[in-house]
């Protein structure tokens, strides 16, 4: 019988330790299009930067993603998850160019404190010269991961 | 509250009084032994009612004592989870089996009606569940939310093996209260689509490969029988 309390205690003071979840979430949910500008110096690419660089979503000009910043070269946006493609419009000092992007949208789960983001698997991209020479899709996966997925070369 | 450093001097200090004490139980009169099925609750899933009450287990556990220190065992269990959160709502249902043996480590030479154990020993586990997501909220303000979205039900499965110790006393006759310590090693988890697990059932967190799980255990056995134990010859 002097068994008893000693194994209450003991089951009183270990602490069940699995207890998992409910924390708070401390990161974006939203999955983004890394891109960047790039250039020819005859041999290799180089970075370029851009100027009064400014980005939005067609018909949205009163909303804007990137306003007139200056010296980028580095830049992300977010597609819109409710549709298979999205077209942005990109002002590089005076010259204005679209681009289109088309794609899947994945669901998947980023954790049980910040839920689920939606990545993009890019099927196709198109868009207008006036700034834009090319552009290269380094990686087709636009996802929470902060790798570059364009390369456009002015 | 106590600290993590109090729990675990305190946790320390009484493991070690339990194991004394179970020692001094050796010391008792000698005789035959009694053995029989012995069924077994985990408690842990009372606590989890407070500290997790997204998740709900119960977990049985039968064994045996085929020899004065060798317990075949059997732990089944059942799992059920389910998490309503803003942006999302989870439901997972799952059973799960560990099958092994524990070995006693005390040595009862002195009185062999003793039953209080020290053990470690391994078993297999294997899990079937399922889980789903449903109404999946992503905040946009830019292009605007996303809403509506769900992942299918979809069945998994996952093996591990686990290494198990614990102690156990007779707190009445035929009547036993212990813990245990298990750690959970995955060996193969089925592919999951969207999201990892939760939680495995018998497992834990579904996205580690390693897990810690401890149980609280109050068990019965059915004295059906008593045999005389075979004493080992002990090295000089």
């Amino acid at each position: 019988m002097k068994k008893i309390p000693l194994i209450l205690i003991l089951f009183l003071l270990i602490a069940y330790p699995s207890c998992e979840g409910g924390g708070v979430c401390t990161q974006s949910v939203l999955s983004v299009v890394n891109a960047g500008f790039y250039g020819w110096d005859g041999e290799e690419e180089i970075d370029v930067f851009v100027n009064n660089f400014t980005l939005y979503g067609i018909n949205r000009p009163d909303s804007l993603i990137y306003d007139s910043k200056n010296s980028v070269s580095r830049f992300s946006f977010t597609m819109d998850m409710n549709a298979v493609s999205s077209t942005l419009i990109m002002h590089a000092d005076s010259l204005i160019d679209t681009l289109t992007i088309n794609y899947s949208v994945v669901l998947l789960m980023v954790s049980y404190e910040c839920g689920f983001t939606n990545t993009f698997e890019m099927s196709g991209i198109s868009f207008t010269r006036h700034f834009i020479d090319s552009i290269s899709v380094i990686k087709t996966l636009a996802d929470l991961e902060n790798e570059e997925n364009l390369k456009i070369f002015l | 509250m106590p600290t993590w450093r109090m729990r675990r001097t305190l946790k320390y200090s009484f493991s070690l009084l339990a194991f004394l004490v179970i020692m001094a139980q050796l010391y008792a009169q000698e005789g035959t032994r009694v053995r029989g099925p012995r069924i077994s609750y985990d408690l842990a899933s009372l606590a989890l009612l407070y500290f997790e009450p997204e998740r709900m287990v119960y977990t049985v556990s039968l064994d045996y004592e085929l020899k004065q220190d060798l317990y075949p065992v059997i732990d089944l269990g059942y799992q059920h989870v389910n998490i309503n959160r803003d942006n999302y709502d989870y439901r997972s249902n799952g059973m799960f089996a560990r099958l092994g043996a524990d070995v006693n480590f005390l040595n009862y030479d002195n009185d062999p009606n003793v039953y209080e154990m020290m053990y470690a020993g391994g078993r297999y586990g294997v899990s079937f569940y399922n889980q789903q997501a449903e109404n999946i909220t992503i905040p946009d303000e830019y292009w605007g939310d996303f809403t509506g979205g769900n992942v299918e039900k979809h069945r998994m499965h996952t093996h591990w093996i686990s290494v198990v110790g614990g102690l156990r006393a007779e707190v009445f006759k035929n009547v036993f209260m212990g813990w245990s310590a298990l750690i959970n090693i995955k060996l193969f988890q089925s592919g999951a689509i969207g999201m990892d697990p939760y939680n495995v059932p018998g497992f834990g967190k579904g996205s580690k490969r390693v897990t810690l799980i401890v149980n609280y255990t109050l068990s019965y056995r059915f004295p059906t029988q008593r045999y005389t134990p075979i004493r080992k010859a002990r090295p000089k």
